[in-house]
Parts: C-alpha cells; sequence; structure tokens
C-alpha cells in the first residue's frame, strides 16, 4: 500500500512523496520500518511528544514529528461536534495551543503541528478562522511555517 | 463488611479555610489505553495517552510549581515502573501521592482475589520504587468488594474512589477505619468525553475533548458555587486532572488560568486528601 501511494503521487501529481502520515493515527508493528525502507524522511503518526524525534529503523533512521488530535478541526467543525463550539471553538482550541507553545518557546524548543482537512476547516466559516489564525500568529516576527520535510531537516542538521 | 460511622457534628477545616481545594493529577500514562476486540491495543489510543506519561505529567508539575500549589498525584504501579524520574520530582515537590491500580485495571471487572492481588502488587511497587507508603488509594471503577479489601488487608488512611456525596465521611470494618473523600464528576476526564459515539474503541481521546473555554468555564461555576456556599457550611472542591488531557498544550493553560483565577479568593486553599484527611479527623466527633 506505501509502494502504491508512492506510485499513484508520483504518476499524477508529478510528487516524489518523503512523508507520512497513517489514517486514523494507527501505525502498525511494521509501518515505521516499511517507510524507511520506501527512503521515506519523515513519518508524523505518533501522539506521544511534543518534539521530534529520531528513530533507528530496518531501512535507516527516520525522523518522527509528532502530531495532536488535540487541535484537530474536525473534533470542533466535523459533523456532530459544532455543539462542541463549532468555529469559535476552533479559534479557542488552535489560540490555545499556540499562545501554550510560544510561552514555553521561551526556554525551550517547540513547534506547532495543526491539522486541517478540506471539508472541515474548507467551509467558509471555518476558513476564517483559520485566515484570523494566521494573519495573528504572523504578527509576531518569531513564528514561521515551515513544512514537515524542513523541521525533520533541521532535527537531521541539513538546514 | 463495613459500615459508614454516623458523626455527631461536621467537620470542620482550621480556622482561615474556606475552601479547600484538592487537585488530583491523574498520572497513567498508557496504561488504559483500549484494547481491540481482537486482544491489539489501539495504537492511537496507546500513543494519545503515552504523551500523558512522556510529556504531559511534566508539564502539569511545573504548573503546580510555578504557583506553588500543592496536591494529590494519583499514580498507577506500572507508571511509576516506566516513568520513575517523574514520579521521584512529584514526591521531591512535596506532592501527596496515591495509588492508582496497578495497570489502570478496571476493578468492577474483577473477582476479590484477583483485585487484592492487584492492590497489593501495586503498594509493592511504590515501596520498591519510591520508598514510599501509601496512605491513599483512588481505584480506577470501584468494584463492590473495593473498600472491603482496602479495610482489611490493608492500612489506608483515606480512600478517594466513590463519588457519592460532597465531603468525606468515616468507614469502619475488621476492626478498622479509613476516611473516604470523595470526588467529582467535574474532571478534565468527564469534560472531554464524547458526545456522541462515532469509535467506540476511543471513549476518552483529547479528539473527543471540549473546548479549553468550556472546560475552564465549568471548572470556575463548580468554584463559584462551592465558594459562596463556603460561607456558612463545609465545602470541598475535588477537581481531576489527567496527565494525557490537561497535559496537552492547549488545555495546560486550563488549569494555569483556574489555579490563578481561584488563588485570589481569601480563605481558598490548594491541599492534598492527607492534610484534608488530617483535619477532618481534628474535628469528628462521633
Amino acid at each position: 500500500m506505501v509502494k502504491k501511494t508512492v506510485k499513484v503521487l508520483a504518476n499524477i501529481g508529478g510528487v516524489t512523496i518523503k512523508g507520512w502520515r497513517c489514517p486514523d493515527y494507527r501505525v502498525s508493528p511494521q509501518t515505521l520500518d516499511i517507510l524507511s525502507s520506501e527512503g521515506f524522511a519523515w513519518d508524523s503518526s505518533l501522539l506521544n511528544d511534543d518534539l521530534p524525534c529520531l528513530f533507528d529503523c530496518e531501512g535507516g533512521k527516520l525522523i518522527e514529528l509528532p502530531f495532536t488530535t488535540s487541535t484537530a478541526d474536525k473534533t470542533y467543525v466535523g459533523y456532530p461536534y459544532p455543539m462542541r463550539g463549532g468555529p469559535d471553538g476552533l479559534a479557542n482550541v488552535w489560540q490555545s495551543e499556540f499562545d501554550a507553545l510560544y510561552r514555553e518557546s521561551e526556554r525551550a524548543p517547540r513547534f506547532m503541528i495543526l491539522s486541517i482537512q478540506t471539508w472541515a476547516t474548507g467551509r467558509p466559516a471555518n476558513l476564517r478562522v483559520l485566515r484570523q489564525f494566521i494573519e495573528r500568529v504572523t504578527a509576531r516576527n518569531d513564528v514561521q511555517f515551515a513544512r514537515c520535510a524542513e523541521i525533520a531537516a533541521w532535527c537531521n542538521g541539513k538546514a | 463488611m463495613w459500615s459508614e460511622v454516623p458523626m455527631k457534628q461536621d467537620g470542620r477545616w482550621p480556622n482561615g479555610v474556606r475552601l479547600p481545594i484538592i487537585l488530583s493529577v491523574h498520572h497513567q500514562s498508557e496504561e488504559a489505553a483500549v484494547v481491540f476486540g481482537d486482544g491489539q491495543v489501539d495504537p492511537f489510543d496507546y500513543s494519545e495517552r503515552q504523551y500523558g506519561g512522556r510529556r504531559g505529567a511534566w508539564r502539569l508539575l511545573e504548573i503546580m510549581g510555578k504557583h506553588n500549589v500543592l496536591g494529590t498525584w494519583i499514580i498507577c504501579g506500572a507508571t511509576v515502573e516506566k516513568y520513575p524520574a517523574i514520579s521521584k520530582a512529584v514526591k521531591a515537590a512535596g506532592h501527596a501521592i496515591a495509588g492508582h491500580t496497578y495497570e489502570h485495571e478496571m476493578m468492577c471487572n474483577y473477582p476479590p482475589e484477583q483485585e487484592l492481588r492487584l492492590v497489593r502488587k501495586t503498594v509493592e511497587v511504590f515501596q520498591d520504587r519510591l520508598g514510599e507508603k501509601l496512605t491513599g488509594w483512588r481505584t480506577c471503577f470501584a468494584s463492590h468488594h473495593t473498600i472491603d479489601l482496602l479495610l482489611e488487608h490493608f492500612d489506608f488512611d483515606w480512600d478517594a474512589s466513590i463519588w457519592n456525596d460532597d465531603l468525606p465521611y468515616m468507614i469502619e470494618g475488621y476492626g478498622k477505619k479509613l476516611l473516604e473523600i470523595p470526588f467529582s464528576s467535574y474532571s478534565d476526564a468527564a469534560l472531554a468525553i464524547q458526545i456522541t459515539n462515532p469509535m467506540p474503541p476511543t471513549p476518552y481521546g483529547t479528539w473527543h475533548s471540549n473546548t479549553p473555554e468550556f472546560i475552564l468555564r465549568a471548572m470556575k461555576t463548580q468554584f463559584d458555587a462551592l465558594y459562596e456556599r463556603g460561607a456558612e457550611k463545609p465545602v470541598l472542591m475535588p477537581l481531576t486532572v489527567h496527565d494525557f488531557i490537561v497535559g496537552r498544550p492547549s488545555r495546560s493553560l486550563v488549569l494555569d488560568e483556574f489555579i490563578t483565577y481561584a488563588k485570589q479568593f481569601e480563605g481558598v486553599v490548594f491541599t492534598t486528601h492527607d492534610q484534608v484527611c488530617s483535619w477532618w479527623l481534628d474535628n469528628y466527633q462521633q
């Protein structure tokens, strides 16, 4: 399945993928070994840390960029969860996450990983939350939006 | 068999204490991870909860330290074995420590002899790994035998597993006594629990959590009501947080802000089950 996905994205999208996230964040005992053997640089399926870590796998080293479901858009705006606050709830949880990590980043390295789904944040009211969030945080000159591949490269000392 | 000892008068808190808050930090790491029907541990839930052991618990300890408040850390035996550094840091910071079963076993599903074995195993782990003689216990889902087992086979001062009252009460049996310090359903887990049931394998994940705003408001409302009542009657606020829920960055601000809020009020103290136990007993009359 990994090979098939790589092939489809290469054929249709014209991209060579180097990163992976398991559906529903459910990693099998073999996932990381398979990814490293297929030449992947990073995975982002685990939820157990604030910071990236390095795994020694069968196919070599693999960077893990831990993810969190606590800020996942579908939790607040996907059916039937708008009852948890809808767009306002989404704005609240993203801002809280950012504030906490920004505060902690004075003392320790931090990164924020935010996942959005086309079908959830893609709707107009939620898209506005995203735009306002981006505007608010980019107003600070020490916050940078980065790709997972860039963060993985920083971790490898290849920046 | 055990029975409740009737009180001649309510217990009282020392002069100047109007509302004691017992912050219970459930430090259980990945012990409660959901197991699928085929016996496989759900990798999502495992990873989600493991965060509590690896990072969340440290964050909570740091926040409590920043505000200089004490609480009771309710810890699983297996968590002490896997993450000894955090338990040692908790102990060094002066917090109370209580047992929370070995691997977060839901005791209501176990026969008494197995429950007894698990309580004993947990007590031994704390003794061996931390040099800590447990004085208190909070089980995970009490069975009908829990109180009997605690009284007959152990020397706990208090238990905090039952949620049938607002205030502590005395239990007697097997020639011993135990103070029950009830807890409330206003825990972060209860506030995070899923509203519907689309994914049965993950009943408690942060996936299902309400917003930080919502959780904070519920905590403050409960506090306001108790503080008001505390002008005339004895009140107690048990507040439970979990390492993998409020230990997440966005939810950690909830605890930070709640402590800041509550500390502004005169007569509010953040304290431990052990302290509350000794205060209540000082004023207890049979």
